[in-house]
């Protein structure tokens, strides 16, 4: 689709005059020092812009505008499925962008707004239809809890961010799309919680019947440093190596063989493992600096190298990868940066939500449209100081926050 | 308790309602699409849901942070909340009567 010709070649680049080329084939230039999304929607384009509130013409294509006068540098952002986006900036502050309103007391916001004025928020994840949050090592939820995924003992759920348990040691919280996985660090040692539903063992705690409403200790472990939940399913990092659970479909955690780990398992990277990523096909990792992938290659939805990798991890070695995210519901959106020569790129692979489950229309629906495809985007001298992710129920956005 | 009732399309099943005597607690049906819902002789359609109980003698307490105001803690006595507003008024038939 020729709307997204211009993103790949020329986000990035004249970084102190950005040009972002509208469908209208009408420039608009941006300033450095902002953080930009772009993404789809249902097909449409999206692209959030600091300090610019003017309407993009064409209808295909929405503008967001910030609700601060000043960048606002997103270490991570995500979605739920009624396009409720919550993002935590890199100095601790939260901001939530809503376009639907349930679940919420405070109404829908097209624009960023921040919630409270409190500056140690550590970390948010998001679900189908749930959102996770902590906040000085305490642990909220907010949204649909019917599967006790808050983990809070029970299935209430709340219009507002509700503290769960009593610890306040939190230090990390991801979301599947009925799950949360959060980390408790104990004494120096990361410590790794799960609930919600057991389906297909995606809470990886023997059963795959019910639900699991209270978080839930994996024992067994040394060090948890971080964990990706994905569709039934999460990859951890326990002392380097990357372990996984639930959810196999086509080798998709990096086993060495084919089918569903009712409790966790270390895959075949046993060591050196910094990030993960897992989605519901396939999934990420960084192990000493390098990118490993696994699972479906599917018609144009390759891997970066083109092919598919269900036997096991692969990797693609040479760049310095600094970060990933993957969607927590979605099955094949990612997000990553790297670091190559004293440039910087990123990579992105975001796919429109459900239409997975319809080979005929992803087929013919990605086959130009560049960013759906594996894509590194070079840059021109540019510091990328955060890429991050908010993909839910059909839409896909990608935030990237950059310097000159 | 668990409350069945006729709804008139699945697009009710949507629906959401608050209790006021148990702040920033949502409810909604347990089902989220038709296929879930019960289907009578008659082709009627109901749906469920659940009240938020807490027993005699018991408390039920939870915090939230709401916006632009600090950690509320919240006390919930004994009884049911979230009924939905319009079962308060007419008695509720179980889905076995109406079947």
């Amino acid at each position: 689709m020729a709307q997204w010709s211009g993103i790949d070649t020329g986000l990035i680049k004249g970084i102190s005059g950005l040009v972002i080329p509208e469908p209208t084939g009408e420039a608009r230039t941006f300033s450095p020092g902002t953080t930009i999304a772009i993404g789809k929607q249902e097909g449409q384009l999206h692209q959030h812009l600091s300090q610019d509130t003017t309407a993009l013409s064409g209808g295909r294509y929405q503008l967001w505008s910030m609700a601060s006068d000043s960048p606002l540098y997103f270490k991570k952002v995500v979605s739920n499925n009624y396009q409720q986006y919550w993002g935590i900036t890199t100095d601790g502050k939260l901001y939530y962008l809503h376009l639907q309103n349930n679940f919420s007391s405070f109404g829908t916001a097209i624009t960023w707004t921040q919630y409270g004025t409190d500056t140690d928020w550590l970390d948010v994840g998001a679900g189908q239809y749930h959102v996770m949050l902590i906040k000085a090592g305490v642990l909220y939820g907010i949204g649909y809890n019917s599967n006790g995924q808050y983990g809070s003992g029970s299935t209430s759920y709340y219009t507002v961010p509700t503290v769960i348990g009593s610890f306040t040691d939190w230090v990390k919280v991801d979301c599947g799309q009925h799950t949360t996985c959060a980390i408790r660090e104990v004494n120096g040692v990361g410590k790794l919680y799960v609930a919600g539903r057991n389906s297909s063992y995606g809470t990886g705690l023997g059963t795959q019947s019910g639900n699991t409403v209270t978080l839930t200790e994996i024992t067994g472990t040394t060090d948890v440093t971080s964990v990706s939940a994905g569709y039934n399913g999460y990859l951890f990092i326990d002392d380097g190596a990357v372990y996984g659970a639930g959810y196999n479909n086509a080798n998709a955690m990096g086993f060495a063989t084919t089918g569903t780990r009712q409790t966790p398992a270390v895959t075949t990277i046993t060591s050196g493992a910094t990030h993960v990523a897992y989605g519901y096909a396939r999934c990420l990792a960084i192990a000493n600096g390098a990118l490993y992938t696994a699972g479906y290659g599917i018609g144009n939805f390759y891997w970066v190298d083109g092919g598919s990798h269900t036997s096991g991890w692969e990797f693609d070695a040479g760049y310095d990868f600094t970060g990933i995210q993957s969607d927590g519901v979605r099955p094949n959106s990612y997000v990553g940066m790297m670091e190559k020569g004293g440039k910087h790129y990123l990579f992105s692979q975001v796919l429109h939500g459900y239409i997975l489950n319809d080979q005929t229309t992803y087929k013919s629906g990605v086959s130009t449209d560049a960013i759906e495809d594996w894509t590194i985007w070079s840059d021109a001298g540019v510091t990328v100081d955060s890429v991050t992710m908010a993909s839910g129920y059909g839409n896909n956005i990608v935030f990237i926050t950059f310097s000159s | 308790m668990k409350y069945y009732v006729e709804i008139a399309s699945p697009m009710t099943l949507d629906e959401q309602w608050m209790d006021p005597n148990s702040p920033y607690m949502l409810f909604t049906y347990n089902e989220r699409d038709a296929q879930e819902c019960i289907f009578d002789s008659q082709g009627r359609l109901f749906a469920s849901y659940d009240t938020f109980e807490v027993p005699e003698g018991e408390t039920f307490t939870y915090k939230v942070l709401p916006l632009n105001s600090p950690l509320e803690t919240i006390v919930l006595q004994p009884g049911e909340y979230g009924v939905r507003p319009v079962d308060l008024e007419q008695l509720n038939p179980s889905v076995s009567q109406l079947i």
